[in-house]
């Protein structure tokens, strides 16, 4: 098969599959190598960009998933009647934050940086399936280490958790060695 | 309302632009207090993490208006009492820019409407590109349900269902209803520990045998079991291609 009817099966691939096309899984499927596969999808990527398609060909979760462009989210939320999500709370988000920065990372040392307890709040990024148990720390009491999970991924749309944006840092005020204390 | 003592303290510095590596802390912990009573008088109940917070920066005040020793005053490394203080409250800064951060992610990807095609029914999900998932699938239905269920009871009781008896019940569920039934209508309304506990190990073991099928539409969505094959009538060759989805490892 040429590049052109690669191009085309992956198309279909991926307007079928229920979940991010994996181009491993794509390479097996078609019977070429896993590199040609990601090559001739990013070019489908490209050709979705160039053209001002609907849709986009979206990287998440170590996959491909063709999603819409958001500039037509307004016009979707017309086609359906949206129930808005409950969004992340703030106690959430930042506990997520110190989980997907810190990972594995316990309970306790959550808690030393925010300052407060967090158990309720780790219950809902559980139920959620926002986070997950990893394992054990080799500490006394072996506490539970928590991660980010695949779903995590999906909804903030990262490919992987090494491609959040780098963690803000004291920049802005300049190390704390310079300055005479008093 | 602030998330603990580290988010009114980072307020307190940010609203009167106070230096964080220079923090007044007399100043800051007054004020700190008032915010503490004003809460009371409204009837908030405060985490005790505020109270301990109090307490640590009357400490840290405190200390500072001790004299210090005359030779401490010399070595410029002295410790200062507010360190550990200024460096967690700039650790905590870091997260809640964050925190931030992932808002952001999370409204961008909002707007973005996977497409969502329906899997045909005689089509099942190559689960060997979803590695171990299965089993992580039951594993969180089951914590989730355990989670809801009464307490590990005092005494210890006589099993009143075995679990050869509830695999025997779950099949029959599963013929009464053609297609699809979900794993959280197989246990009732109020389980008990050991009812849930039965039917984890009935459902493992009918999926072992090959009797049953775990179906996850999309990831942490509800699981549904569906009979495997052999029951369908005339159209052998359907039911004995496919092989359970559960037995995979």
């Amino acid at each position: 098969m040429d590049d052109h009817q690669l191009r085309a099966v992956l198309e279909a691939l991926l307007l079928a599959t229920t979940e991010p096309l994996v181009p491993a899984k794509a390479a097996e499927v078609v019977g070429v190598s896993a590199e040609r596969c990601q090559r001739l999808l990013e070019e489908l990527a490209e050709e979705y960009r160039q053209r001002e398609s609907g849709w986009e060909l979206q990287r998440v979760a170590g996959g491909y998933r063709l999603v819409t462009r958001p500039q037509f989210a307004p016009y979707i939320e017309r086609l359906y009647r949206r129930t808005p999500a409950a969004p992340l709370s703030e106690a959430a988000l930042e506990t997520l934050a110190v989980i997907a920065y810190r990972q594995p990372v316990t309970r306790a040392e959550i808690e030393h940086i925010r300052g407060v307890n967090c158990d309720s709040v780790l219950n809902t990024l559980l139920e959620r399936g926002l986070i997950e148990e990893v394992g054990r720390k080799e500490a006394p009491g072996r506490p539970i280490l928590y991660g980010t999970s695949r779903h995590f991924l999906e909804h903030f749309g990262l490919d992987s958790p090494e491609d959040l944006p780098p963690l803000p840092d004291e920049e802005t005020e300049g190390p704390p060695g310079e300055r005479a204390t008093k | 309302m602030f998330e603990g003592p580290l988010d009114l303290l980072l307020h307190l510095i940010e609203e009167q632009r106070l230096d964080i590596y220079d923090i007044p802390i007399a100043h800051i912990t007054s004020q700190y207090l008032a915010y503490l009573r004003a809460m009371e008088r409204v009837d908030v109940e405060l985490a005790s993490e505020f109270l301990v917070m109090a307490a640590t920066l009357m400490a840290i005040k405190a200390r500072m208006l001790l004299p210090k020793p005359a030779e401490a005053v010399a070595t410029a490394d002295e410790e200062d009492p507010r360190r550990e203080l200024v460096s967690r409250l700039l650790e905590y800064k870091k997260f809640k820019k964050a925190a931030a951060v992932l808002r952001a992610l999370e409204e961008r990807q909002r707007g973005k409407f996977p497409a969502q095609p329906r899997r045909p029914s005689d089509l099942r999900p190559d689960l060997s590109y979803l590695p171990a998932d299965t089993l992580q699938v039951l594993w969180t239905a089951f914590s989730r349900l355990l989670k809801d269920a009464d307490p590990v009871p005092q005494q210890i009781m006589r099993d009143l269902i075995t679990v050869r008896q509830k695999m025997a019940l779950v099949l029959r569920t599963l013929r009464r209803h053609p297609g699809r039934v979900q794993l959280d209508g197989l246990i009732g309304p109020a389980p008990s520990r050991t009812d849930i506990v039965v039917t984890f190990l009935a459902v493992l073991e009918l999926a072992r045998m090959g009797r049953l099928r775990v179906i996850q539409d999309f990831p942490f969505g509800p699981v549904w079991l569906e009979r495997v094959g052999e029951w369908h009538g005339r159209s052998p060759a359907a039911g004995s291609s496919r092989s359970p989805a559960a037995s995979h490892h």
